[in-house]
């Protein structure tokens, strides 16, 4: 326990199951974090925790029993100190975004809100790299770069209000990854805090730095390596040009065939983002959009590149829908008219809360000709539990998000709901796939580690975690599944998720 | 099979990764001997060559296709295929693995993520540390471990093949991957330019971060180094001066307008030079300057990791120091072959001296790529350590903790 | 704490619910957040504070924590909730479509019921009983009250009282009031009941003239009217129309609120008319809503309720009204660079974004240039400037560098609580850009007049 005469930090102590709030250590603690990030720095009431007991994964919760915002890197090594001494685990927060319970605080303890800290340090176009800040907002970077001819690339979803950050932590990807790659594939280097307050940096603003990969094993630590803070990140060229088109599918088949064709000649569209029929229909019964209501699939395609290349590249896409089928095509050659493409895309989610009080977006991924196989799984399984499972997803890569409706309030739906998604991602391991595409493992999934990885696998990533947080004193219990069974802090699922949009 | 001798190492060469496994366990618990993977042996001087006794664990009999989803542009092998047969195989479906690999006709997959090998293209496709979507390997306790998977997308875990990429054998035996494809692209063309100097070049370097084109690579040599480039690729182009080849590729008339638009985004700083090399002739150019890179006639080959910004200074001092000099220029990569004239230990040393008061150390590297064993103990491989120094060395021993795998190479990693 | 578990406080079964704020909100609309955080980056509050408790998302779920009982209103909650700017931005990029006014009005509204009830009503202290209640509704009061501040300018007495400080002895919030007024032009005449349209006549409308907008900037509201004759509009103007009524309904005074919205019923002949329009966003927001606020208030008939929401659809701000007729293009050519402000309860509230920038594109040399954080309030929301000055001032600063980065001349402002926010934050700066309506700007370019500022 704490040792008030003593600086010395005893990294075999256990990890504090619980600190009492108004107890001797949890005043110290507020006493000393204040000392650091200053009164207007930090949150220790429970009224004003409360917004902190859960992410946009809302089916576990848990509050911190302090949260701190602090604006430098310091005084995150300092609070991260602090917490070592008096054995009070940890873990960083960004925008809250997670969808898999990455900054779910398990056991209480400080949280580290890092939105504070949203800077860009540094705009090179000439080395084409950026360092921000970790609280910088994905979108503000790519705002900030608007009129350079330069883009940060990776794009999730949630772009307008993750972090960049949190980006790192969970290897964020998005709508573009085909072309473009995800967050790993954009991270040159990184500063980050170790779970025992040392700061370090890993990479550089060079290509390449000699020795291991340290920066790309960081990626995708979803917040367990400690916490980043500072990122530095490539800069890509922005598209002269883009062509985007809506296909209308008898079928999913169909679709997947003219995405494979597509690609082998070539083209690698910036966009494949598919509905299938359960989404059309919704899609149509709140907004008349004008789809065919027996229409197997649409599929949104957007090409970017040059503009002399973007003529021949669209004409061959048609070609191809045609040949596999395609019932009608919808062109869009203007800015104005490819915001209306994009826009059934995006409504499509506001038209499922108008279907049901509740929804569960969930997040598999499947080799890409695969795709079929996967969808009449869904839809057999939608059939077998007598739930309406919709699916809106990124064709290009797989990545396929089954949404099922229900309503929270019905205790029944809601195990159905548990066990339809099981299923679903069971059977996506079984055609060779994962059971997480872009969301993470979280508290989430981590049942299903052990269903991907073998012992030897898991062990091994063990020992990476353990260099970096070998007191597991940050962010406890994510990713890897506790040793043995019966570990109290195991979390067991016991309410779906109605989660965002992806 | 029984370890063959080969001088001062004997050689083992497993059949399948499960035996290769259990070699290395049985290894690690009774032998404790040096341990040496190697894949086409083309890469051995890379970071200097180890000079102990042990085992080489040869992957060459690891050389099957696991599986070939090809609609899925994705493919997974064993760690010891080769380069060349690997571009055969997917290239008969027009695609490929995005990167440039010297003497691929030896190279495996496993050398080239352990060296971090890759070339021109890295500019626009990145390197291998972007393709590998699944990795399985065998550590120095003869553990067979995985991480990622066979799908493009998948966060599940962490990204242990990053670890491994240029980790040059010392923290696990790579024995499968799974990587991503692109399809082949229809056409490639480069464009040789000549410059007067230095200041220009690096003027048109600075162009390109906003050129209406769409460069694959930006290739710079100098005068010494164009010349050997030209006559590799068996093509009269002149080679008096600095060079700066650019490289497209795609649909005929997409290549061609970019062809024709850097020439005249060029023209302002008045090229000494221009030609457009197209078709077989492009081909032939760019595996020349693939192949240059590591031409290992010399003594010595450094290679400096350079902001692009900063490259210039760096190539015209070594210009004078008589190195032949080609760099990745749009990423600031320098290759640089020492002269024949450094003959001496004392030379070298004296060369690397001169270079290094060129380079900020907090944003760039020099290295020892390639040079004679006997040179090796006396030239410090790096002028500073990378960042993370001291959790490489937690790595190290968290795989390997009986040091049994190339540990003179990590040494030589650890030790500046 | 273990997971699953949360701090609750224990649920008291025999509280009046009318001692619960927001009690009467269908819980339905709070089940309409889905918690996926996509609102908190737009919220304004949250950019400058980065606490959850002080975004969209955090303080629907402190309302919804209070309604379930979860936590108590304490003074820590209703300060983030006060910080709300209701300035929508979150409804613009929610995905799941979740009304949030429809969550924070109301709860507020029962705020100040229950404040009422206890006797510490805002209503009860001086300035909401005479500035914001017996003053602004009215705009001939407020141009009455401004003939003083007119002749100071005029004579430049309150720069003097400026360099001498007096104007610090005034109360906080009238040295505020005092800060925001601008440049005072001549009142102009009062506009006649009906105007004609030049040219063909293609609409025949109705003007809603505003209270501040009508004694501050009347000649906003005339080079309106010009703009809508000089593209075929006839154009009439009820004497007998009402304040909108926004600024009681959001301090808690519904009944008034509703008072003015039935004085509005009277005024407008809806079945003359194509449209109703309106030149000030925050207005024009609170006229569209008069359907959903008739819903919540107490006491309204089932017949009000129809005819309220027949009248909030009549209503359209100039530019959309404008952009959706098909503007004659104007010929003057205006040769400066401008930047146009997204008025919050123009771009959120009521979903017009391109319309004035279309309408803007038209007018020859006119450069208009993009503005960074262009849907990002500026911090003047209503009362919000007198209410909450610290927060107000951060935005009205984060504002203005956005603007000055631009480099432009002119600021657009369809509002004009910004434009007053705006032009009080530049002329502090010594700035001398113009902060215009856009229908200034249209109907020097229809005049054929160049500007003079």
């Amino acid at each position: 326990m704490v040792d008030d005469t003593s600086q010395t930090i005893n990294l075999s102590a256990p990890v504090l199951e619980k600190l009492e709030a108004g107890s001797r250590p949890f005043s110290l603690l507020i006493q000393k974090l204040t000392g650091i990030v200053g009164k207007t720095g930090i949150l220790y009431n429970a009224d004003e925790l409360l917004v902190y007991e859960c992410d946009g994964y809302i089916v576990d919760k848990s509050a911190p029993d302090i949260v701190v915002f602090p604006t430098t890197t310091e005084q995150v090594s300092a609070t991260v100190k602090i917490c070592n001494e008096f054995n009070v685990p940890f873990l960083a927060r960004g925008a809250g975004t997670s969808l898999s319970g990455g900054c779910l605080p398990i056991g209480g303890g400080v949280m580290i809100v890092l939105t504070r800290m949203k800077q860009i340090l540094e705009l090179n176009l000439r080395d084409r790299y950026a360092i921000v800040e970790p609280g910088m907002v994905n979108l503000h970077l790519t705002n900030a770069l608007k009129g350079t001819g330069y883009h940060y690339a990776p794009d999730p979803s949630s772009q307008g209000s993750c972090t960049i950050g949190g980006n790192i932590a969970t290897n964020s990807g998005g709508p573009h990854t085909l072309k473009y790659g995800v967050t790993t594939n954009h991270v040159l280097g990184l500063e980050a805090v170790l779970p025992d307050g040392t700061i370090i940096e890993l990479g550089g603003p060079t290509a390449e730095v000699p020795g291991y990969d340290l920066h790309g094993v960081y990626v995708g630590n979803e917040g367990t390596f400690g916490i980043c803070t500072k990122a530095i990140v490539r800069l890509t060229r922005d598209p002269e040009a883009h062509r985007t088109m809506l296909a209308v599918f008898q079928t999913i088949g169909d679709a997947t065939r003219a995405i494979s064709e597509i690609i082998a000649e070539g083209i690698i569209p910036s966009a494949l983002e598919m509905m299938d029929h359960g989404i059309i229909q919704a899609v149509e019964e709140a907004f008349h959009f004008g789809f065919p209501l027996d229409a197997g699939a649409v599929l949104l395609i957007e090409v970017d590149g040059l503009e002399v290349a973007m003529d021949a590249e669209v004409s061959k896409i048609l070609e191809l829908c045609n040949k596999n089928n395609v019932r009608e095509i919808q062109r869009a050659d203007t800015p104005e008219e490819r915001m209306l493409i994009w826009k059934s895309r995006k409504q499509a989610f506001g038209a499922i809360g108008r279907l049901s009080p509740s929804y569960c977006t969930q997040d598999g991924v499947v080799p890409r000709t695969r795709l079929p196989e996967i969808l009449e799984f869904i839809e057999q399984t939608s059939a077998k539990y007598g739930l309406r499972i919709v699916n809106v997803f990124h064709a290009g890569d797989g990545n396929v998000h089954p949404i099922l409706l229900f309503d929270e309030r019905d205790q029944g739906q809601i195990q159905l709901v548990l066990e339809a998604s099981e299923e679903i991602l069971e059977k996506c391991l079984e055609l060779g796939g994962s059971v997480t595409g872009e969301h993470g493992i979280g508290v989430e999934k981590i049942n299903f580690m052990s269903r991907i990885f073998n012992e030897t696998d898991l062990a091994t990533m063990e020992k990476v975690r353990n260099i970096f947080n070998p007191r597991q004193i940050c962010s406890r219990d994510k990713v890897l599944p506790p040793h043995g069974s019966g570990n109290a802090t195991k979390v067991t699922q016991t309410h779906p998720a109605r989660r965002a949009p992806h | 099979m029984s370890p063959l001798s080969s001088g001062s190492q004997e050689e083992f060469v497993p059949a399948s990764q499960t035996e290769l496994s259990r070699f290395m366990t049985e290894n690690a618990a009774v032998d404790h001997r040096q341990l040496f993977p190697v894949g086409g042996r083309t890469s051995l001087a890379v970071c200097c060559p180890a000079s102990q006794t042990g085992i080489q664990l040869c992957t060459s009999q690891l050389n099957r296709v696991v599986d070939y989803p090809i609609r899925d542009l994705t493919i997974t092998v064993e760690a010891g295929m080769r380069i060349d047969e690997l571009i055969k195989i997917v290239s008969a479906e027009g695609q490929r693995l995005p990167l440039d690999v010297p003497q691929s006709n030896r190279a495996t997959i496993g050398g080239v993520i352990a060296t971090n090998i890759n070339g021109p293209k890295r500019f626009s496709y990145g390197t291998i540390r972007d393709y590998v979507i699944g990795i399985s390997a065998i550590d120095g306790m003869g553990n067979l471990f995985k991480s990622g998977g066979r799908v493009v997308k998948n966060v599940a875990g962490y990204d242990l093949g990053k670890m491994l990429v240029g980790s040059l054998g010392t923290l696990a035996v790579i024995s499968q991957v799974s990587l991503n494809l692109r399809p082949k692209p229809q056409s490639m063309s480069m464009v040789w330019f000549q410059f007067d100097s230095c200041q220009t070049i690096d003027q048109a370097l600075e162009a390109v971060v906003t050129s209406g084109t769409r460069p694959i690579a930006v290739e710079y040599c100098n005068a010494k180094a164009a010349s050997q480039i030209a006559a590799e690729a068996r093509l009269e182009l002149p080679a008096d001066h600095h060079t700066l080849c650019v490289c497209y590729e795609g649909p005929e008339n997409e290549v061609r307008w970019q062809t024709d638009k850097i020439a005249s985004e060029w023209n302002q700083f008045s090229p000494l030079h221009v030609q457009t090399v197209e078709n077989e002739e492009a081909t032939r150019l760019y595996d020349a300057f693939t192949e240059y890179q590591t031409s290992s006639d010399d003594p010595v080959t450094i290679k400096a990791i350079l902001l692009p910004s900063q490259m210039m200074k760096f190539i015209e001092t070594a210009t004078q120091l008589n190195i032949a000099v080609q760099a990745h220029a749009a990423d600031g990569i320098v290759f640089g072959h020492l002269p024949d004239s450094a003959s001496s230990l004392d030379d070298v040393q004296q060369i690397f001296n001169q270079l290094k008061t060129t380079i900020d150390p907090k944003t760039g590297y020099l290295n020892i790529y390639q040079c004679e064993s006997d040179w090796s103990d006396s030239l410090p491989l790096f002028c500073s350590p990378p960042a993370g120094w001291d959790l490489m060395k937690q790595f190290k021993n968290a795989l390997d903790p009986e040091h049994l795998l190339n540990s003179q190479r990590f040494n030589e990693l650890v030790e500046i | 704490m273990k997971p699953g578990s949360s701090s609750s406080h224990p649920v008291d079964i025999t509280k009046d619910p009318k001692e619960i704020p927001g009690s009467q909100i269908p819980y339905e609309k709070f089940l309409d957040c889905i918690h996926c955080g996509l609102c908190t980056a737009a919220c304004p509050t949250y950019l400058e504070t980065g606490n959850e408790n002080d975004s969209p998302r955090g303080r629907i779920y402190l309302m919804r924590a209070v309604v379930d009982q979860r936590v108590e209103l304490s003074d820590a909650v209703r300060g983030h909730l006060d910080l709300c700017l209701d300035c929508r931005s979150c409804e613009t990029a929610c995905p799941s479509g979740v009304q949030y006014g429809r969550l924070i009005e109301p709860f507020r509204v029962d705020i100040q019921k229950m404040d009422a009830r206890q006797g510490k009503s805002s209503q009860q202290d001086w300035f909401h009983r005479w500035i914001l209640y017996r003053l602004f509704p009215y705009p001939s009061r407020i141009r009455m009250t401004l003939v003083p501040a007119r002749v100071m300018q005029t004579l430049r007495i309150d720069k003097l009282m400026n360099a001498l400080k007096l104007t610090s002895l005034l109360p906080d919030k009238l040295k505020r009031m005092n800060d925001l007024l601008p440049r005072l032009k001549p009142a102009e005449p009062d506009l006649p009941e009906v105007l004609p349209a030049q040219g063909t006549q293609r609409a025949r409308v109705a003007f809603f003239t505003g209270c501040v907008s009508e004694a501050m900037y009347s000649h906003v509201n005339r080079a309106t009217v010009r703009v809508l004759q000089a593209n075929g509009c006839e154009v009439v103007i009820p004497k007998t129309q009402a304040c909108c009524g926004a600024i009681h309904y959001h301090s808690g005074a519904d009944q008034a609120a509703l008072e003015f919205a039935l004085k509005n019923l009277a005024a407008f002949e809806l079945d003359d008319i194509d449209a109703i329009i309106v030149n000030v966003a925050g207005c024009g927001a609170m006229l569209k809503d008069y359907g959903h606020i008739a819903e919540e208030i107490e006491g309204v008939s089932a017949e009000h309720k129809e005819q309220l929401k027949q009248l909030a659809s009549k209503f359209k701000d100039v530019s959309e009204f404008l952009f959706e007729l098909g503007p004659i293009a104007p010929q003057g050519e205006i040769p400066h660079s401008a930047t146009y402000h997204d008025a919050c309860h123009l771009v959120h509230a009521q979903k017009v974004q391109n319309q004035p920038r279309k309408l803007l594109e038209l007018i020859p040399g006119l450069n208009l240039i993009p503005l960074n954080e262009s849907t990002i309030c500026c911090g003047a929301a209503g009362s919000y400037n007198l209410t909450q000055p610290e927060m107000a001032d951060q935005l009205g600063k984060r504002k203005l560098k956005n603007i000055l980065d631009t480099g432009a001349q002119i600021v657009i402002s369809g509002n004009v609580g910004c434009t007053l926010q705006i032009d009080s934050k530049l002329r502090q700066s010594h700035q001398p850009l113009w902060v215009a309506h856009p229908m200034e700007l249209l109907d020097l370019s229809y005049r054929g007049q160049k500007p003079a500022f």
